[in-house]
C-alpha cells in the first residue's frame, strides 16, 4: 500500500490509528499486537507471499539477538563474534540472493563466456531496508547497547509500517523505548496536529512537486536509452528534473513517514536536511538520506578502520563504503559507478579541506568561495544522479555528453521563432554563435525549465520541514548543521517561516493537504521502493 | 489545557480547510468541465473551447457521443478526426446529428469499439470507418498473438457499453465513476480548468467540438509563425522512425495475419448483427507518405494489406473506398521555409488531410454534389476485385515516377 493512495489515506491510516488508541486502553501489548498486524497487512498489500519471508527473517533475527544478548551478558566474546557473523551472514545472504543473484550470474556469464541461467528473481519490497535495520539490531545486541526479549516488540521495531518500506532506518534503542512511554498510550491532539502537518507537507512534496517534475525527467533518460543524441539544454533539463524529482520524492516520503509515526506519538529520525544547500560533498552526505549515511558510517566505515589509520586508509575506507553504498541501491554497475564517484568526491573533498585550511586568502573571500563550492558540489551531485538514474552506462554517457555541450545547444524551433521576433539582431548573434533549433518539443521544453525554476529556489532558499517545525522538534535530530557548510541566502526570510498551530498555518497546510490529495489521480510509486 | 484547545482548533481548521479546498476545486472543475465529461453548456469566453480535452479523447468521447445520440458516426484515428467534418453540407438531415468518434493513436480495435459505442448511443445506423495501414502493422519477429482474449479490460474499454466489450456492468459503472471523480477531485483538472478559461480568447487554442471533430485551430498559428514546412518536416522524420522499425509487416513469420484483421472482421460482424451500415474508407495520404512507405520497403505489404481489407469487406458485403491517389491533391508541394503563412489546400502534413479534402471524400462516398469545391471528376476509387489490380498498379507506378 502506498502512502500516496486513497486506500491508505482514507481507510488504512484512520482505521489503524483509531484501532490503536481504542485497543491501547485495554493494554499496551494488545495495541502493539494491533500495530504489528496492521503493519504486516500493509506489507502484504503488494504481495502476500513475501509475508512469509519477512516473518522468517524476523524470527531468525530475534533468535540471534537473544543469543547475542546472552553472550554479551556472559562476557563470551568469541561466541558473540561467531553468532554475530552468522547472523549478519544470513541477512546479507538473503539480501544477496534476492537482490544480486541475477546480477552476479549475468556478470559471470559476461566475464567467462559461460551460459548460466537463473530465473528472474523478484526483489521483495523493503528487503534492503529491513535487512539493514536488523543488522543494526544484531550489532547493537552484540555490543550490549540494546536487548529485546519479547518477539512482538521486536516485530514492531522492524515492521512499524511508517518506516517499513523505505526507512528512515531506525535503531531498536531509539524506537522501542518510545512505545513504552506513557505518551504512546493515549492520543494527544498535539501529536495528531503535528503528525497531520508533516504528513501533508510530505504528501504535497511527493504528489505535486516530485510527480509533477517526473514527467520531464523520464523522457530524457528514455531518449538516451534509445541512443538519441541530446543537446545541452535537453540533457541538463533531464538531469536537473531527476535531481529535483528524487529529492522531493524521497524527502516527501520521509516526511510522510515521520508524520504518520507522530500520529502514534512516535518520533522517527530526520532523513533529509536540505542536502542541495550543501557547499561540499561531505556536508551533502550529512544531509542526504541521513539514516543510511549513519548506518554506513557506524556499521561499515568505522569497522573498516574509519580515519584511524592515516589518510591513505581513510580514503580507501571511504571509497569502499561508498561503492557498497552504491551497490546497496541496486544491482547494477551504474549504481556502483555512482557510489564510486561519490567515494572519489569525498576523497577529493577531504584532501581539498586539508589544503585550504591553511589558506587565509580563501577564507577572506568566503561568499565567493562558498558560491563556487556550492556550484561545484551541486554539479557533482547532478552528474552522480545521471549514473544513478540511467539504465545503462551508454545512456549515462550520452546524457553527460549533452551536458558537457559536446552536442551543441539547441532550442525548439517554435520558441526560436518567438525569440527571433522579440530579440531581432541579438537572436542573429546567438544563431551565429552556434545555437540551433529542432522541431517539436516546445511545450516539453517550457514546462521542464518552468518546473526547474520553481523547484530550485524551493530546495535552496526555503527552510525544510524540520526547520519550519523547529519549535516543537518534530523528529529525532541526527545532525546539527553548520551554517558555514551551507548556502545561506535569504536567512531572514527562512527564519520567518516558522510553523505555529494557528489559523494561518492551518490554511497553508490545509491547502497543501488538499492539493496533495487532489494530485493522487496520477499515483506513482516512491522511487526508493525499487531499492 | 490551553495548549490542547489551541491544537484542537488548529486540527479542526486544517481538516476543514482541506475538505473545503478539495470541494471548491471540484466545483470549479464541474463548472468549467475542461474535459467535456459532464456535458455542461459551453459558454463563449468561459469554456466554449476545450484545449485540455485534446489529450483525453479516449475519456470524453464516449460521454460526448451518448449526449449527442448520433444518427451517423465517423470512425477511425486522428486522420478522419480532423479530416471529416460532422457539420459538412454533405450530410442530409436524416443522417444528422453526425458524430466524429476518431481516436488519435488508438489501435483499430479501440477505434471500432468507440465507433460502435457512439452509434449505439442513439438510433443511428451508419458508420463511415476510416482505416489506416499503420494500424495493422505488427513486429513479425514476435509470436503470433492469439485472438483477443477478454480477460482484463483496459479502462478505455470499460467506459464503453458492456454489451460491446463483454465487461461486467459493475466494472463499467466503476470505471465511469472513476472518470467522473477524477475529473472533479483532481489537481490536474483544476489546472486544466484554469487553462481552459484563460485560453478562450486565444484564436489558435486547440479544442474538440461537441460533435467530436478536431478543427485543428492551432494549424494557422503554426503556419504563420513557423511555416507549414515544419509540420511536413516533423511528420516525415516521425514516419521515417516508425516505418524503419525492424520486422514491420502485416503478417507474422508463420504467415498468419496481424490480429487487427480479426478485429476488423469482428467489427463488421457486430455491425451487421445490429443492422448498422458500414462504409470503409482508406484515408488519403500525401505523396511524402507514399515515399516513406516505399523507402522502408513496405510497399508490397501496403498493397497486400489493401487486398486483404477488400477480401474482408466483400465477405461482409461492405463498401470499401480507397482515397489513395497520386494527383493534384496528394502532390501539392509544401511551402518552403521562408514562406510563412502559406498553406496547402489538401494536406496539413503527409499523414493528415484537411477537412477540405474531407469534403471531397464525403462527396464520393455519399454520391452527392455537396462540396462547394471546384473539383474535376470524382475523388477516390470504390474497390472491388475487378479494379483492385489496375488501381494498385496506377498508384505504384505514379509513386515511382514521382
Amino acid at each position: 500500500m502506498l502512502f500516496n493512495s486513497y486506500e491508505f489515506i482514507f481507510l488504512f491510516l484512520p482505521l489503524t490509528l483509531f484501532g490503536y488508541y481504542k485497543i491501547v486502553q485495554t493494554g499496551r501489548e494488545n495495541a502493539i499486537l494491533w500495530l504489528v498486524l496492521a503493519s504486516l497487512f500493509f506489507y502484504s498489500w503488494w504481495n502476500p507471499y513475501y509475508l512469509v519471508l519477512i516473518l522468517v527473517s524476523l524470527l531468525i533475527n530475534f533468535w540471534f539477538g537473544k543469543i547475542l544478548v546472552r553472550a554479551h551478558q556472559a562476557c563470551d566474546g568469541s561466541k558473540g563474534v561467531l553468532w554475530l557473523s552468522v547472523g549478519i551472514g544470513i541477512n546479507l545472504g538473503l539480501l544477496g540472493y534476492f537482490k544480486y543473484a541475477n546480477f552476479f550470474v549475468d556478470n559471470v556469464n559476461l566475464l567467462f563466456g559461460t551460459d548460466m541461467y537463473l530465473n528472474e528473481i523478484i526483489l521483495p519490497l523493503a528487503i534492503s531496508f529491513f535487512t539493514f535495520q536488523q543488522i543494526t539490531y544484531l550489532v547493537d545486541a552484540y555490543k550490549g547497547v540494546t536487548k529485546e526479549y519479547i518477539f512482538l516488540h521486536y516485530a514492531l521495531f522492524v515492521t512499524f509500517f511508517p518506516q517499513l518500506i523505505a526507512g528512515p532506518i531506525v535503531h531498536h534503542r531509539e524506537m522501542l523505548p518510545q512505545f513504552m512511554q506513557k505518551e504512546a498510550l493515549k492520543p494527544h491532539i498535539a501529536n495528531i496536529s503535528i503528525g497531520l502537518t508533516i504528513f501533508a507537507i510530505g504528501l504535497f512534496k511527493k504528489t505535486v512537486l516530485a510527480d509533477g517534475m517526473a514527467q520531464y525527467a523520464t523522457p530524457v533518460f528514455d531518449a538516451a536509452e534509445e541512443g538519441q543524441i541530446l543537446t545541452f539544454l535537453e540533457a541538463w533539463g533531464g538531469a536537473l528534473s531527476y535531481t529535483f524529482q528524487l529529492y522531493f520524492d524521497f524527502s516527501g516520503y520521509s516526511d510522510m513517514a515521520i508524520g504518520i509515526a507522530r500520529l502514534f506519538g512516535i518520533k522517527l529520525p530526520v532523513n533529509f536536511h536540505s542536502p542541495y544547500k550543501a557547499v561540499n560533498i561531505v556536508e551533502f552526505w550529512r544531509r542526504w538520506h541521513m539514516t543510511l549515511s549513519r548506518f554506513l558510517k557506524e556499521y561499515l566505515y568505522i569497522p573498516l578502520g574509519g580515519s584511524r589509520h592515516g589518510k591513505v586508509k581513510q580514503h580507501r575506507n571511504l571509497i569502499i563504503t561508498m561503492l557498497l553504498g552504491g551497490l546497496w541501491h541496486g544491482a547494477g554497475w551504474t549504481f556502483v559507478m555512482w557510489g564510486g564517484l561519490h567515494g572519489v568526491y569525498l576523497v577529493i573533498n577531504h584532501a581539498w579541506s586539508s589544503v585550504t585550511s591553511h589558506w587565509e586568502v580563501w577564507k577572506q573571500f568566503k561568499p565567493i568561495s562558498k558560491l563556487l563550492s556550492w556550484m561545484l558540489t551541486f554539479t557533482a551531485v547532478v552528474v552522480g544522479w545521471v549514473f544513478f538514474r540511467a539504465n545503462s552506462f551508454e545512456a549515462a554517457i550520452l546524457i553527460l555528453q549533452g551536458m558537457s555541450g559536446h552536442n551543441g545547444l539547441a532550442i525548439p524551433s517554435a520558441i526560436a521563432t518567438v525569440m527571433a521576433s522579440h530579440m531581432g539582431e541579438t537572436w542573429l548573434i546567438l544563431e551565429s554563435a552556434g545555437i540551433t533549433t529542432y522541431i517539436g518539443g516546445g511545450m516539453q521544453f517550457i514546462y521542464t525549465w518552468l518546473w526547474i525554476a520553481v523547484l530550485l529556489p524551493i530546495a535552496l532558499f526555503f527552510p525544510n520541514t524540520q526547520q519550519i517545525m523547529s519549535r516543537i522538534e518534530p523528529a529525532i535530530n541526527l545532525y546539527k548543521p553548520n551554517e558555514q557548510n551551507e548556502l545561506t541566502v535569504f536567512r531572514a526570510f527562512q527564519n520567518r517561516i516558522c510553523w505555529q498551530p494557528n489559523i494561518r498555518w492551518a490554511g497553508i497546510i490545509g491547502l497543501f493537504g488538499a492539493f496533495g490529495v487532489l494530485a493522487l489521480t496520477s499515483v506513482s510509486e516512491f522511487l526508493y521502493f525499487q531499492f | 489545557m490551553k495548549e490542547q484547545i489551541i491544537y484542537r482548533h488548529y486540527c479542526r481548521s486544517l481538516l476543514l480547510i482541506s475538505t473545503i479546498s478539495a470541494c471548491l476545486a471540484a466545483a470549479i472543475n464541474l463548472l468549467v468541465d475542461p474535459y467535456d465529461i459532464f456535458g455542461n453548456e459551453r459558454i463563449p469566453h468561459f469554456n466554449l473551447l476545450k484545449p485540455a480535452a485534446i489529450e483525453r479523447t479516449r475519456v470524453f468521447k464516449p460521454y460526448q457521443a451518448e449526449r449527442l445520440a448520433p444518427k451517423t458516426v465517423i470512425g477511425g484515428n486522428s486522420r478522419p478526426e480532423m479530416g471529416i467534418n460532422p457539420e459538412s453540407h454533405c450530410w442530409e438531415v436524416s443522417e444528422q446529428p453526425v458524430y466524429n468518434s476518431g481516436i488519435p493513436g488508438a489501435s483499430f480495435y479501440l477505434q471500432s469499439l468507440f465507433a460502435l459505442h457512439a452509434i449505439t448511443s442513439g438510433d443511428g445506423n451508419k458508420i463511415f470507418m476510416g482505416i489506416d495501414f499503420n494500424d495493422f502493422l505488427i513486429d513479425a519477429s514476435t509470436n503470433h498473438r492469439n485472438a483477443r482474449g477478454q480477460i482484463e479490460f483496459s479502462e478505455n474499454e470499460l467506459r464503453l457499453t458492456p454489451e460491446l466489450t463483454g465487461a461486467s456492468d459493475f466494472d463499467h459503472l466503476r470505471q465511469r465513476s472513476i472518470d467522473r471523480l477524477t475529473a472533479l477531485f483532481s489537481l490536474n483538472a483544476l489546472f486544466d480548468s484554469v487553462v481552459t478559461v484563460l485560453q478562450q480568447r486565444n484564436k489558435n487554442a486547440a479544442t474538440r467540438d461537441e460533435n467530436g471533430f478536431n478543427p485543428y485551430r492551432e494549424f494557422n498559428y503554426i503556419a504563420q509563425s513557423e511555416g507549414q514546412w515544419v509540420l511536413f518536416e516533423q511528420k516525415n522524420q516521425e514516419l521515417a522512425v516508425i516505418f524503419q522499425r525492424p520486422n514491420l509487416a502485416i503478417k507474422y513469420a508463420d504467415k498468419t495475419l496481424s490480429p487487427d484483421f480479426d478485429d476488423l472482421k469482428q467489427f463488421l460482424e457486430l455491425a451487421q448483427a445490429k443492422n448498422i451500415d458500414v462504409t470503409l474508407f482508406i484515408n488519403p495520404y500525401h505523396i511524402d507518405y507514399f515515399r516513406q512507405l516505399a523507402r522502408a520497403q513496405l510497399w508490397s505489404d501496403f498493397e497486400e494489406w489493401k487486398r486483404q481489407i477488400l477480401r474482408i469487406a466483400e465477405a461482409y458485403q461492405t463498401v470499401l473506398w480507397d482515397f489513395n491517389t497520386v494527383d493534384q491533391y496528394s502532390t501539392e508541394k509544401p511551402p518552403p521555409r521562408n514562406k510563412l503563412g502559406e498553406t496547402l489546400q489538401w494536406f496539413v502534413e503527409p499523414a493528415h488531410y484537411s477537412s477540405k479534402l474531407g469534403e471531397l471524400i464525403l462527396k464520393s462516398m455519399l454520391g452527392r454534389q455537396c462540396a462547394d469545391i471546384d473539383s474535376s471528376g470524382s475523388f477516390g476509387t470504390q474497390l472491388d476485385q475487378t479494379v483492385i489490380d489496375s488501381h494498385l498498379k496506377t498508384i505504384r507506378e505514379a509513386v515511382i515516377v514521382q
